[in-house]
């Protein structure tokens, strides 16, 4: 598997790695995630599985910075991340989005490249070049002057995507990409993820479907507010790991 | 139309156009903000919130200055606002139902209040907007409003955009979110109370509203909204006037009634996202 981060110094990939190092996070007096440590590299896909309630989401948040942790560092490349890095990118579960938003596929890609742009710097050639590519990447290129609720539930997946790479995210924390989609747009969704990690990007997603869980990621996390297991997803994903936290 | 042509002679007329005209554009861009938030009833509660907070200013101050009146409608929303999601949190009452119950008071009392002051008249243009008395002062502070909503909102539109599309994907992309809300609210407010004298406090929803959605049924480029907005909200404004003054209607009502007939030709119109598309298949 490649460790090659986009547009990175080719010669420090062994340091592209993410630390997430003791994270808790409350809610109130709820304790959402409790200990939770872990490491991982640029080229994985790992799946956050668990049940309902399990923090799933609240972890993908955390590490995203939307929730402030009580305890805990997450480091990325060895620097300890503040609260937020332009390098990662956060893609929130469908029902969240307010599809009727006025804008076209591109436009919402464009998006994208707000942070590296500020308030005033023009949207250049170059930032076109990398929305093209994005586009292109996802296979949306033809699907760009749509409006974005004009598009199937995979298709609006692979516009998130896109956005992150337009953003030149290196990690993409995906909150449920998968739910609603019909098998034919599972399968695309899948493929895309495969081709994201195999360019070097580290793709994080919360996931319920056991069955397709291997077929997809290569890293997996039993997760209920702490973690159960963590490792390659064909030794997590075992009867009695699954027994376990399913069951207790 | 001749007497509509023969009136530009007047400079009481020159001004109410150019008032219009600055007025128009500053709310018709805004409404690009209201649509894209999806809040078009809370700003309706935001409105009646801001009477009382200014006459109880006036009362306080004894002037009518549109200082004071930002000030008063400033606290008076964040009083209600405050209130009504406290009172939501802590008890069984939906925020919705609190919302409406404190800014039908808050108006009530603005509306008893109004008789106690010694500028009532004047306050009076306040509730129904009286275009045609603004004087050059009024001019000036209307192009200060402007220039500061249109220059706040375009130095900030990406963060504000983002935001509004998103707010979690937003604040993962390192945007103060809350500082977004913020800014927008506080503009909001001075949208609204530069457009009170125009069309008056209840009206001036339908011109922070209408120009976006009509522009909206047209098209997907979200730039568009903000600036077809405010060409739509401007323009609109200037034919109220020319058509409200020697048919002698009221000038404020004649501006929102131009805007809800454009809107509703619109629709009807829109082939793509308007009942039009309900015909074309």
């Amino acid at each position: 598997m490649s460790e090659d981060c986009p547009s990175c110094d080719h010669s420090h990939h062994h340091k592209h790695a993410l630390h997430v190092e003791s994270i808790s996070v409350r809610y109130h007096k709820n304790l959402a995630l409790e200990d939770v440590s872990f490491d991982t590299q640029c080229g994985h896909a790992v799946a956050l599985l668990g049940p309902n309630g399990a923090g799933k989401s609240t972890l993908l948040k955390t590490i995203a910075g939307l929730i402030p942790r009580s305890a805990g560092i997450v480091r990325w490349r060895n620097q300890p991340v503040k609260k937020w890095s332009r390098e990662f990118a956060y893609l929130p579960q469908s029902e969240e989005v307010n599809w009727d938003f006025p804008i076209t596929v591109r436009g919402m890609v464009e998006m994208g490249r707000y942070p590296q742009l500020g308030a005033f710097k023009k949207f250049s050639s170059h930032d076109e070049e990398v929305v093209d590519h994005a586009l292109e990447l996802m296979h949306m290129a033809e699907l760009g002057h749509r409006q974005i609720n004009e598009l199937s539930g995979g298709q609006k997946q692979r516009a998130f995507l896109a956005r992150a790479i337009a953003q030149e995210a290196h990690v993409m924390l995906l909150d449920e990409p998968f739910t609603g989609l019909d098998r034919e747009h599972s399968a695309q969704l899948q493929q895309v993820i495969r081709q994201l990690t195999k360019d070097g990007r580290l793709i994080i997603a919360s996931h319920h479907d056991l069955n397709t869980a291997e077929d997809i990621f290569d890293q997996a996390m039993l997760l209920k507010r702490n973690i159960h297991a963590f490792g390659a997803t064909k030794d997590v994903l075992t009867n009695s790991q699954l027994d376990a936290l399913y069951k207790s | 139309m001749r007497a509509a042509i023969d009136l530009l002679e007047f400079s009481y007329f020159q001004r109410a156009l150019i008032a219009a005209i600055l007025i128009g554009f500053t709310n018709g861009f805004f409404s690009g903000f209201v649509l894209l938030r999806r809040n078009a009833l809370s700003l309706s509660a935001l409105s009646h919130t801001m009477l009382p907070g200014i006459v109880v200013m006036v009362l306080l101050t004894g002037v009518l200055s549109q200082t004071n009146a930002f000030l008063g409608a400033l606290l008076a929303s964040l009083i209600v606002g405050l209130s009504s999601y406290l009172i939501s949190k802590n008890s069984r009452i939906p925020q919705g139902t609190a919302l409406t119950i404190f800014y039908t008071t808050a108006f009530a009392i603005g509306i008893s209040l109004i008789p106690k002051l010694s500028i009532a008249q004047e306050m009076d243009g306040w509730l129904f907007g009286n275009i045609l008395a603004v004087s050059n002062g009024d001019l000036w502070t209307f192009f200060l409003i402007a220039m500061v909503t249109l220059l706040s909102s375009t130095t900030f539109m990406r963060p504000l955009l983002i935001t509004l599309f998103e707010p979690n994907v937003a604040a993962a992309q390192g945007v103060p979110v809350r500082w977004m809300n913020c800014l927008l609210y506080s503009q909001l407010i001075l949208a609204l109370v530069g457009s009170y004298q125009a069309v008056g406090s209840i009206l001036s929803i339908g011109l922070l509203v209408a120009p976006a959605a009509i522009v909206s049924l047209f098209t997907n480029k979200t730039s568009l909204l903000f600036w077809g907005g405010g060409i739509i909200g401007a323009l609109s404004s200037a034919l109220a006037i020319f058509i409200s003054v020697p048919f002698d209607l009221p000038t404020g009502p004649a501006i929102v009634i131009v805007l809800g007939l454009i809107f509703i030709i619109s629709v009807i119109f829109s082939s793509r996202y308007g009942l039009g598309k309900l015909f074309s298949k």
